[in-house]
């Protein structure tokens, strides 16, 4: 179909037409099978489209749509105002996590230094992983053969 | 333009009680260019009275852009959000259906954008052929209804996303063929030969659908009801909406 014969008929269907040029497109209309074919054609397809289009649209929002809309365009403050002990809670929480994990995490980083640091003291020989955690340079031979009795032997 | 913290908002047709003179019987129902006079104050529940209003046509259009998907209520809250935040520039020269729907349809086209690039850079062509399988345990009608209405969005699907504007505007919402070139800010000409391309995709692809119809009419002779009429007014030829 042509984009004027198209037009045309869209008008048609819109009711849009002056009355003179709707009474001519209804005598052609019924002078020829095959526009009245493509009006029947283009009606259902229109139908089709807007029936499909609003019965899918009903879901397709969700739940308090206009709830979560206005939530968003209310500011942080104003927002925590509105919110519950609990949702305050956990609001609290997420701003601590950050600070308190950073604190916690220099924490850790000055005791490894400062383990560095000592065991350089030590004469024996310490592995990187007993300096970092500060563990005595004791190996597994050495702890079988390690005397714990306090008292020395009694000669006989 | 956000909300003043702290600052209490008088119950919206309290606040519109002085400028409106309603009937008696009838409950005062404010008019758009009142609601966005009050919004622009910072009345948030005038705001949320227009939003009330417009979801579910901006809903229509955004689902008949994208589909029926999940994506459809975070492009809807885009929308309003850029509504609200045109509101200072907002004129009033164009009805407030006319822009929404304008900032719907850029709104969509964007997220079309996106869609686009997610696939390409994640899916393969095979992958995008892929679709959910529907629930069986339903009704052979409901079915039906379901199966077509995936074929319907999937041919609309098929069109590139410029012919599936002037579709949904011209086709789907039923605005003039002056009105869809007005919003779409596209010459008239351009707007009949998109149409009359997607016209001939869409009526190939939805040929068994379309006889179905159309022998349903010649049997009940049934008049379609099409969208509401949509507000006509003035198209300025701004950026506001965009």
């Amino acid at each position: 179909m042509n984009s004027p014969n198209h037009e045309r008929l869209l008008r048609l269907l819109d009711g849009a037409l002056a009355p003179e040029e709707e009474a001519r497109l209804r005598q052609e209309l019924e002078r020829s099978p095959a526009l009245r074919a493509e009006l029947e054609a283009l009606q259902a397809l229109q139908g089709l489209l807007q029936t499909t289009v609003r019965a899918s649209s009903e879901r397709a929002l969700q739940p308090f749509f206009a709830d979560h809309l206005m939530r968003r365009l209310t500011p942080a403050p104003q927002r925590l105002a509105a919110t519950t002990p609990d949702e305050e809670f956990f609001g609290l929480l997420l701003r601590l996590f950050r600070p308190v994990a950073v604190a916690g995490l220099l924490l850790v980083l000055g005791f490894a230094t400062y383990n560095v640091t000592v065991s350089g003291e030590y004469e024996a020989q310490t592995s990187t992983t007993e300096a970092v955690l500060g563990l005595p340079p004791v190996s597994l031979a050495t702890a079988y053969d390690l005397d714990l009795s306090t008292t020395p032997p009694t000669e006989p | 333009m956000l909300w003043t913290p702290g600052k209490t908002d008088p119950p919206v047709l309290e606040t519109l009680a002085p400028l409106t003179t309603p009937s008696p019987q009838q409950p005062a129902v404010p008019p758009d260019e009142e609601l966005v006079a009050h919004a622009r104050e910072g009345d948030r529940r005038a705001f949320r009275l227009l939003v009330e209003r417009y979801e579910a046509d901006v809903a229509a259009t955004v689902v008949a852009m994208l589909g029926p998907t999940a994506e459809v209520d975070d492009v809807a809250q885009e929308v309003f959000i850029r509504f609200y935040r045109s509101l200072d520039r907002f004129r009033g020269e164009a009805a407030v259906s006319t822009y929404l729907k304008r900032i719907a349809i850029n709104r969509s086209l964007d997220a079309l954008r996106r869609r686009k690039r997610f696939l390409s850079r994640f899916l393969s062509r095979d992958d995008e052929a892929i679709h959910v399988t529907e629930p069986a345990l339903e009704d052979e009608g409901r079915l039906e209804d379901r199966e077509r209405a995936r074929f319907v969005h999937e041919a609309i699907e098929a069109l590139p996303p410029k012919h599936r504007a002037v579709v949904v505007l011209r086709l789907i919402e039923g605005y003039s063929t002056e009105e869809t070139a007005a919003i779409l800010e596209i010459p008239y000409g351009t707007v009949l030969s998109r149409l009359s391309r997607a016209h001939a995709k869409l009526k190939t692809l939805l040929t068994p659908y379309i006889q179905e119809r159309v022998k349903g009419r010649e049997g009940e002779r049934e008049q379609i009801t099409p969208f509401p009429p949509p507000q006509t007014g003035k198209y300025p030829n701004n950026d506001e909406a965009r």
